[in-house]
This record gives structure tokens, sequence and C-alpha cells, in this order.
């Protein structure tokens, strides 16, 4: 592991907790990706209440006499997708799938690389073995055919879809927290807590997890935006979450049936994702860096 | 060597080992009653037993793991239920395709990475070096099937420039569009770290000899850093192989093109499990083998790293 950032992350515990949020914020790229996200987060709550039609409702005076997506107009601001359904509506919803996904996914994995980290990191021995094999398993299946494996061994849902992206992500958290414990636990502060009688799951809660904190949070920042994209491309795949439920993944691949009459219909949900994702994704490299500076 | 290359053997072992329990555990999980799916709906309950003895569905599950295991070493991946054909069949007629894609995503790839990230690093700070850090943020975060079907859309389809996805003659007209939307964003990550390479290596003393001594910019950014800048970058590549395979998935989906991604797509769609388990099993295997050899290029390519 890297000895200086660890030396940084431990040092700086006290004027790093008054820094980050500050240099963070002086940075404008994140600054402004924050608002995108904020906005995001809102959408995302607030869908029932902003969006103007139900989401699933195909509508029969939202496609034309040939049965064919409408234009936006002043009922659907954003035009109606194959089957009549509000594309606006159906956006705001899909933020909401993004969302979750994004979120309970990034927990479940960090939850798990913490844990299973954190237990070979410390006890080593058998754990280890078994621990440090596991990862270079599952470290071996692509993401995106496990998720299809998945989806044909299951019936695709928005809980498979979580489990599927934890399942194929928690080993670089693992990694990371690994070979952190396994230098934190030679400090002396640690052996401190031992020689006074420190249970080890205490050792491990109060004394080592806490030093994780600033890893944690970048991680889990670069995380969501890496899990939303996956459950978009699991989606696309029809191997993530399932029709009619709006996901910006599905709504790309549906569209694709209408790109000669409508590419609006792939368009929207794709700029959708990829500022949100990249909004992630810059946080996530201005949290490192603020997290990291300490001049 | 020997004693590293055995080693390195041996985790492969382990790990397909641990790659093949977890497909059969995820076999035994799919609901319904295989046997009755083989024999059709319409048959009789004799008819039925025997599919289920036939496939050895009827002894216990720790004999029929084994039995998978073995089937599995000797290279037999089971019965496509869509194709017609056993898997591996399918598998070995789609490789060829897969591996050509694959071949020019790293091509391509090396290319962007070479071009943007000595360029980003000679005109440090430039404008071209900002636009390059943000191309590769975006990269990381564009979805890969969004930014094929819109290059289908424009390319393809508004300028009719290449064909619209598939395979076919002239290859590289089909090849264009599938390996540019696999390369380029990744190609732009790798030039950010080939110029943090190049950046730190410029200040080297050899480099600085190199100035001194009256030759030109240029020629010692490109004969003495380079070499030295682009080693770890083609390490990184190497070690990416995996997840350039998984990713090609997308692609080869988007752009209709044969290979074992697409198959692995068609057999989801299909509910084909045995199809797309073995190319999960294929693919994961691969992945731990292309590790070694990325192992053993990073040993050719710099002499500093000792294996062991």
């Amino acid at each position: 592991m890297r000895h200086r950032e660890l030396d940084e992350a431990l040092l700086s515990a006290a004027d790093r907790r008054q820094g980050t949020m500050a240099r963070l914020l002086r940075q404008r790229v994140a600054l402004v990706c924050l608002g995108i996200i904020g906005l995001f987060v809102l959408c995302a709550i607030l869908a029932p209440v902003l969006a103007p039609h139900p989401p699933n409702y195909g509508y029969t005076n939202g496609l034309t006499l040939d049965g064919q997506p409408l234009g936006s107009s002043g009922t659907f601001l954003l035009g109606t997708d194959t089957t009549g359904r509000d594309v606006l509506s159906r956006l705001l919803f899909g933020a909401r799938v993004s969302l979750t996904v994004g979120v309970l996914a990034t927990l479940l994995q960090i939850t798990l690389g913490l844990a299973l980290g954190a237990i070979s990191g410390y006890y080593g021995g058998w754990a280890e073995i078994v621990i440090t094999r596991l990862v270079d398993i599952m470290l071996a299946f692509p993401v995106v055919l496990l998720g299809l494996t998945a989806a044909a061994v299951f019936t695709p849902s928005v809980t498979t879809t979580i489990l599927v992206i934890a399942a194929t992500q928690w080993m670089y958290m693992a990694r990371v927290v690994y070979s952190m414990v396994l230098s934190l636990k030679e400090w002396q502060f640690v052996e401190a807590a031992r020689a006074i009688g420190v249970r080890d799951w205490r050792i491990v809660w109060r004394h080592i997890l806490p030093h994780l904190g600033p890893v944690v949070i970048s991680y889990s920042t670069l995380g969501i935006g890496v899990s939303i994209l996956l459950e978009a491309t699991l989606s696309y795949l029809n191997a993530g979450v399932p029709q009619p439920t709006a996901s910006w993944g599905a709504m790309i691949s549906a569209g694709l049936t209408y790109y000669r009459v409508d590419p609006a219909l792939v368009l929207y949900p794709g700029i959708s994702l990829t500022v949100v994702v990249l909004a992630f994704t810059l946080v996530g490299d201005g949290l490192t860096k603020a997290l990291r500076a300490r001049s | 060597m020997l004693a590293y290359l055995t080693h390195r053997l041996l985790g492969v072992v382990v790990v397909a080992l641990g790659v093949l329990t977890i497909t059969f555990v995820l076999v035994s999980m799919v609901p319904g009653d295989v046997a009755v799916f083989y024999a059709g709906p319409h048959a009789s309950g004799q008819l039925i037993n025997e599919v289920r003895h036939s496939l050895g569905l009827d002894k216990p599950k720790y004999i029929q793991y084994f039995e998978y295991l073995w089937q599995t070493v000797q290279g037999n991946l089971g019965q496509s239920a869509s194709l017609d054909e056993p898997v591996r069949t399918a598998i070995w007629q789609r490789l060829p395709q897969t591996l050509q894609l694959a071949a020019a995503v790293i091509v391509l790839e090396l290319l962007v990475a070479l071009s943007c990230g000595t360029l980003a690093a000679m005109y440090e700070g430039s404008l071209f070096d900002r636009v390059g850090a943000g191309l590769a943020a975006l990269g990381v975060s564009l979805p890969g099937f969004w930014l094929g079907t819109v290059l289908l859309f424009v390319v393809a389809y508004k300028l009719s420039l290449l064909p619209l996805g598939g395979y076919g003659d002239p290859l590289p007209e089909y090849l264009l569009l599938p390996a540019l939307t696999a390369a380029v964003p990744s190609g732009f990550w790798y030039s950010r770290i080939l110029r943090a390479n190049l950046l730190e290596i410029l200040h080297a003393d050899y480099i600085r000899t190199a100035r001194s001594k009256g030759l030109a910019r240029h020629w010692v950014v490109l004969r003495h850093a380079l070499p030295n800048a682009i080693i770890p970058v083609i390490t990184i590549a190497a070690m990416d192989l995996g997840q350039l395979l998984g990713g090609l998935v997308v692609i080869e989906t988007v752009f209709s093109w044969p290979g074992i991604g697409f198959l692995a797509y068609e057999g989801v769609q299909n509910l084909d499990v045995p199809l797309v388990i073995g190319t999960t099993l294929f693919t994961a295997i691969a992945i731990a083998l292309l590790n070694i050899v990325a192992d053993l290029l990073r040993m050719v390519i710099d002499p500093r790293v000792r294996l062991g």
C-alpha cells in the first residue's frame, strides 16, 4: 500500500475534517457537478410530483394515427414513446430507478468490501487465503456476462440488478481495504489497544475503520456512477430492470426500433445518463483530490 | 520463472474451479424442471423420466457436480437449447470475430493514447491538454451502448458512410465503428496515464542531459522519454484485457457483431441457459489466463519487473 498516502490520511485527520468540504467547493467543476447531482436526486425523489403524466400509461392520443410516437407538444413536453407513454415522465421515474440502484448497489458493495477486506487484512491465515481467492474468482467474471447469466436464471428485477452489480463490484473495495488494514494493524495505537485487552472486533470497528473514511467516501461517489452505468447497460440488454418500469437503459433500447422516425427517444435518456454519470465521476475525482491534498 | 508459472497456473486452476462452482450453483437454481423443458410441453411422464435419467438429473447433487466438472474439463459445455448444436461449437464459431474486434480495439486504443498523451504532455496546461482531461472523464462516464447507437445513427444512417452494423466484406468498413466505440473512450483514459508518466520522466536527469547536448525538444520526447513512459500504459492495458472482453459484449450487441458477446445476448433473449452459462464460463477462464499473459508481457517489455 502507498504508505505516504496513509501517513497523510492519518496525520491530517483533524484538519481534514474542516478542510475537505472547503477544498471540494473550491473546485469549480466539482461544484457544478455537485449541483447536477443535487438536481438529479431532487428529480428522482419528487418524480411523482414533477411528472406531468403517469409513467407507464400508454395514451391513445399519444400516438399518431398510424401508431408512431409523437414529437414534443404542449401535452407531452418531450413527446411520447413507442407505446404512447410520456417521455418526460418516464425520464423522471427513470432517474428514480437509477438513483435507487446506484445507491443501494454501492452501499451493498462497500459493506461487503469493508467486511471482507477488514477480516482478511486483520486476521490473515485461512480467512485471508479464502477471501483473496474469492476476490480472484469474482474478478474473472465479466460484469455484463454475469448479469446476462443472472437474467437467464432468475427473473430480472430491480433487486436482481442490485445484487448482480454489488456481486461484481465489491472486490475492488475489498482489495483496497485489505491492503490498508494490513498496514494499519501494525501501528502502535492498534498494538496499544490490544495490549490493554480491547477485543478484536472493537479494534477493527473503533480504531481501524475510521481511518478508511476518506477512501470509502471517494470510492462510494465513483461507485454510484459506475453502478448507474451498469444498471443502464444491463437494462439496455433486457437483463436488468424489466418493462414496464422506466429505466434509462431500457428506454434507449426500446427507442432504437424507431430511430428513423424519432431519434430523440434515444437521445434524451442517453444524455441524462451521460450527464449524471459524468457528474458522479468528476465529484469522485474532486473528492479524491480534496481528501489527498494537504499542502 | 518456472516456479512462478506453476504458481500462477495453480492460481488459474483455483479460479476456474471457483468459477465452475458458481456457475453450477446458478444452473441448479434455474426455476422449473429442466427435464420437462428438454422433453417438450406435451411429453408423457415416462418420457420426462427418461430425459431426466439421460441428463443425469436423477442423481444426487454432489454427483451431478463432479460430473459437471468432469464434462467441463473435457471441454464439453453442454447442448445449446436454441441453436441445435453444442455450446462449444457455437463459441468456437464466434470466437474469431471477437478476437478480430478485440485486436482492432487494442490497436486503436494505443494509437489514441499515444498521440493524445504525447501532445498533452508536450503542451502541458494548453487548451488541448485541458480538453483531453475532460474527454478522459467523459470517456469513463459515457455509456458505450449509447455512444455506439449515436455513431450508428449519424455515420451509418444519416451520412450512409458505413454499413449499419453486422459483419461482412470488406471487413474494415464493418469493423471501424464498433472498434472506435470501444477504443476511443478508454484511449483517452490511457492518454492521461501516459501524459502523467511523460511529465514525470521529463524532469529526469537523462532528459536534461539530452536537452543540454542540443537535441531538439520533440526528439527528446519521442526518442528518450516516450519509450519509458509507454511501458506502464501497456501494462495497464494488458491488465484491462479482461474488462475489454466483458465490454465487447455490449459493443457486439449494439453493432450485431457476430462474436461471443452477441452470442450470450442472443442466449438470454432465447432463454438458452446452457449457452449463456457456457459463454460466461469460457470468458471467465480466458480472462484468468489472459492475466498471466499480461504479467509475462510486463516482464518482456520492462526488464526491471521481476515476477515471483
